[in-house]
């Protein structure tokens, strides 16, 4: 079995116009091994495996699917061929109970009515097999992401899959999830059955996978078993080049204060977790590092610092002066910026140009506006500044944003926010989605503002992030902080069960 | 810099300009069915429309609320509003110019025009405070409650026109406003009036705030992605309630080019649905204020062109009203022509 190969891809193209999104893909998994494929975003990973899914037609090029060769019209055909696909975005209906969600296009029973009895058994026993933990009544809005997530495999099993493919499945966990689910797939090995596993996360290809594919602009640069690689040379082939991600950082020369935050409590929004008495100091010259899963009061605290949302309890101190409930405008003039978590959600406008985007927030500057009109000559000035200084590929100031790489647009971001001089910079996810050139440049950048006497807040779900930046790392938990110390004197293990709400015996915390 | 600005807007009037051409072929398509040569309508209806310079006053004055009112519109839409009150706005906008026109007596004719133009700009901002402040304060959604206030405001003039300003006779209108209030006639006979050019000036203006200056960025910024806005400090409640204001006062302006300009006094339901055409117009315009006007002059044409078409061969007037509807209905399907037609063209890049 384990000499099989469950899939060969040869010479896979899909070109959308101009775009040439595969332009030869080959691909050898063999049967009964973890394959990982890396590369950038937009390098064609998805497109691929949307042509393996039967999502996308490819225009050339051919599949073969254990020995046999195969074009999918549809998923349901892939589906009845053994593929299972667990995508990046779960696909569930939230009101329906877990197993509700898992048999759902399957469902037994004859006629209209559903036989639960039989399909309970059976997810019971594949969870029972790979010791896969799963309350099936519960209702999937009720349940962590990372269960849910659980879920979306158990589903993927229930439909008999062979060959199981994981997009960006760790994006969302923390470090012990991750562990967790790494052992998961370990035992569906076991077990002969095939995984798939893209990612852009190199140490995760190589504590996981038995080969890696590298794809680069829509082709394939190499394979190799695991044995033969190293993070270093995956990273050059990824991108092309070598790259450098070991950071120069000089010890730390807090100055003066520059935010002082004491019992932080926001207004509950929806069902948003609310910032439930933070408390903690930036310097001018320190990056803070905050850390936790994604929902556990990340918005309510930056959105609290930025008079976007109300503050109900506590006190907000910027530059000794108090800005409870000061307009957004009015502290972006003072020399508070953000680099906020979402580029096309509250980063960019989508629809406008990069010029008019390069100004947003800071439109109303008088260097860009006199008599009542905005001077263009300068806006366009300006605007080539921040794009040599933080190069930027674009065509013109004239080309919509959105004709960017999410590398460019995040720079552009980037360049805009740090132009005026800030004072205080608050970065969150400032590397989410981008590519590793960009990765690294964002890097120096931020470090750089370090030097120059800002104070950073950093944001951040990615743990070697926080970690290589910051000098003091904060994890918080459902509003507050589990702790909060210098990198050097907390582990990622630690650091992973404060993440998940476990408080670390001996560990005082800042509150 | 200029091939990418070309390109911007090629993409950007595609979708109007396959509206049009869709609607034109189908409507040959009905010509065809009645027995007639769709050629031979389409240039009597060119040179009805086009043909000398009273045809082309005439296609004006009848384009010329569609400027308005389409203006009115896109402001609202640009800043993320569905402002389908214009009809009652242009209403109590109509009255209100023409109850200054007849209340006041003896002034320069410049300042009794700037009078009553800034009634009618006042009563149609007032008319639209109401599902402003509905809006921001409580949420109501601006559809409902402009599409209600209509009918109110329906009521109301004509309560003023029949009870109250009733010039006596058979017809539901007021009296006469006096002369100095008239806005003057750009080509007489024709009622082509200096509303045009108002309209024009208009529009001009409306396109150098919203591109050119900070605030109409904001309003750009808050009706495209209110989110970045928010981050970037800029209020959107501010901003939705003045736009809507705006486009009422503009609305207002458009019921008095039609008192003030074409009756000489407010005619109750003068309005064949200006205010609603104006919607399609603004969307055929792409919402840009220098898309407008030719939009606007397009459906002028038909309504016109088509009036002489009928004359000239077998084919009603009614095809004209067949070509706008027909054009609203194709610009309804815009997302198919942008964004499919896009991706077909060049390409999904997902």
């Amino acid at each position: 079995m384990a000499k099989e190969e469950a899939l060969v891809i040869n010479g896979l193209k899909k070109h959308f116009g101009h775009v040439k999104a595969n332009d030869g893909i080959d691909l050898i998994v063999r049967a009964g091994t973890i394959h990982a494929i890396v590369g950038e975003n937009g390098a064609g990973k998805s497109t691929l495996m949307k042509s393996l899914f039967g999502l996308h037609q490819p225009d050339s090029g051919e599949i073969y699917l254990w020995g046999e060769k195969v074009q999918f019209s549809s998923p349901l055909q892939a589906l009845s061929h053994g593929i299972g696909m667990v995508h990046q975005h779960f696909m569930l209906v939230e009101a329906l109970s877990v197993l509700e969600n898992i048999i759902l296009g399957a469902e037994p029973g004859k006629g209209i009515l559903l036989s639960y009895k039989n399909s309970r058994k059976t997810v019971e026993e594949i969870c029972k097999k790979y010791g896969l933990d799963l309350d099936l009544d519960a209702i999937v809005e009720n349940v962590p992401v990372g269960i849910q997530q659980r879920l979306e495999i158990v589903k993927v099993l229930y439909r008999g899959a062979r060959l199981i493919i994981l997009d960006e499945p760790t994006a969302v966990l923390t470090p012990q999830e991750i562990d967790r689910m790494f052992e998961i797939l370990r035992e569906f090995k076991k077990d002969g059955c095939t995984v798939i596993f893209i990612t852009h996360k190199l140490n995760e290809v190589m504590a996981l996978a038995d080969d890696v594919t590298v794809i680069r602009d829509g082709r394939t640069v190499g394979h190799w078993p695991i044995s033969e690689v190293n993070e270093k040379i995956l990273a050059r082939q990824m991108v092309g080049r070598d790259v450098v991600l070991d950071l120069v950082k000089e010890d730390a020369q807090p100055a003066e204060l520059v935010l002082q935050i004491q019992g932080l409590q926001t207004e509950q929004v929806n069902g948003d977790q609310k910032a439930d008495g933070l408390s903690f100091n930036i310097r001018a010259g320190e990056i803070l590092g905050i850390i936790g899963v994604a929902g556990n009061g990340q918005d309510a605290l930056i959105e609290g610092i930025l008079g976007l949302r109300k503050v109900e309890k506590g006190e907000i101190l910027y530059l000794g002066e108090h800005i409870n409930g000061v307009d957004t405008s009015h502290l972006r003039q003072k020399g508070v910026s953000c680099i906020s978590a979402d580029r096309l959600k509250t980063g960019l406008v989508r629809e406008f140009n990069v010029r008019e985007n390069a100004i947003l927030g800071y439109h109303t500057g008088k260097e860009f506006v006199s008599n009542l009109l905005f001077q263009n000559k300068r806006i366009d000035h300006y605007a080539n500044q921040i794009i040599t200084e933080f190069q930027i590929k674009t065509p013109s100031l004239e080309a919509p944003i959105t004709t960017l790489s999410g590398g460019n647009q995040q720079k552009l971001i980037i360049g805009r926010e740090l132009h005026a001089n800030p004072k205080l910079i608050i970065a969150v996810q400032p590397t989410r989605g981008v590519d590793i050139g960009a990765i690294e440049f964002i890097y120096q950048v931020l470090l750089e503002c370090r030097r120059q006497n800002t104070a950073v807040l950093l944001v951040s779900n990615e743990l070697e992030e926080v970690l290589s930046l910051s000098d003091r790392v904060a994890v918080l938990y459902q509003g507050r902080f589990m702790g909060c110390n210098t990198p050097d004197h907390l582990s990622k293990e630690e650091i992973g069960l404060m993440m998940a709400g476990v408080r670390p015996e001996g560990e005082g915390g800042s509150e | 810099m200029n091939t990418s600005r070309l390109k911007h807007f090629f993409w950007q009037i595609l979708p109007s300009v396959l509206a049009v051409l869709s609607a034109l072929l189908i409507g040959a398509v009905i010509i065809f069915a009645i027995g007639e040569n769709p050629l031979q309508a389409y240039a009597a209806m060119f040179q009805g429309a086009f043909g000398d310079p009273s045809s082309w006053a005439e296609t004006l004055q009848r384009a010329t609320p569609y400027i308005f009112g389409g203006l009115a519109f896109s402001i609202a839409t640009r800043s993320g509003l569905f402002n389908i009150g214009i009809e009652g706005q242009m209403y109590v906008g109509a009255i209100a110019g023409a109850i200054v026109g007849f209340s006041i007596h003896n002034i320069p004719a410049f300042l009794h025009i700037a009078l009553a133009l800034a009634a009618a700009a006042l009563a149609g901002y007032v008319w639209a405070i109401i599902p402003a402040l509905l809006k921001v304060k409580s949420g109501v959604h601006e559809v409902i409650s402009t599409i209600m206030l209509n009918y109110v405001a329906y009521a109301l003039t004509a309560y003023l026109t029949v009870r109250v300003f009733h010039e006596p006779g058979a017809v539901a209108q007021t009296y006469k406003v006096d002369p100095s209030a008239i806005l003057p006639a750009l080509m007489p006979p024709n009622k082509l009036n200096t509303g045009f050019i108002i309209a024009i000036v208009l529009a001009i203006v409306i396109y150098v705030f919203l591109f050119y200056t900070p605030w109409g960025y904001n309003l750009r910024v808050t009706g495209l992605n209110p989110g970045a806005g928010r981050y970037a400090g800029i209020k959107s409640t501010r901003i939705v309630l003045r736009a809507m204001l705006m486009s009422g006062a503009i609305a207002g302006l458009m019921g008095a080019e039609r008192s003030l300009g074409i009756y000489g006094r407010f005619i109750n339901s003068f309005s064949p649905g200006y205010g609603f055409t104006a919607i399609a117009v603004s969307l055929l315009g792409q919402n840009h204020p220098l898309g407008i006007i030719p939009a606007a002059i397009l459906f002028g044409a038909f309504e016109n062109g088509a009036s002489f078409m009928s004359l000239q061969v077998n084919v009603p007037r009614e095809l004209g009203l067949i070509l706008e509807a027909l054009i609203i209905v194709f610009i309804a399907a815009e997302h198919f022509f942008r964004d499919g037609l896009r991706s077909m063209l060049k390409g999904d890049k997902s």
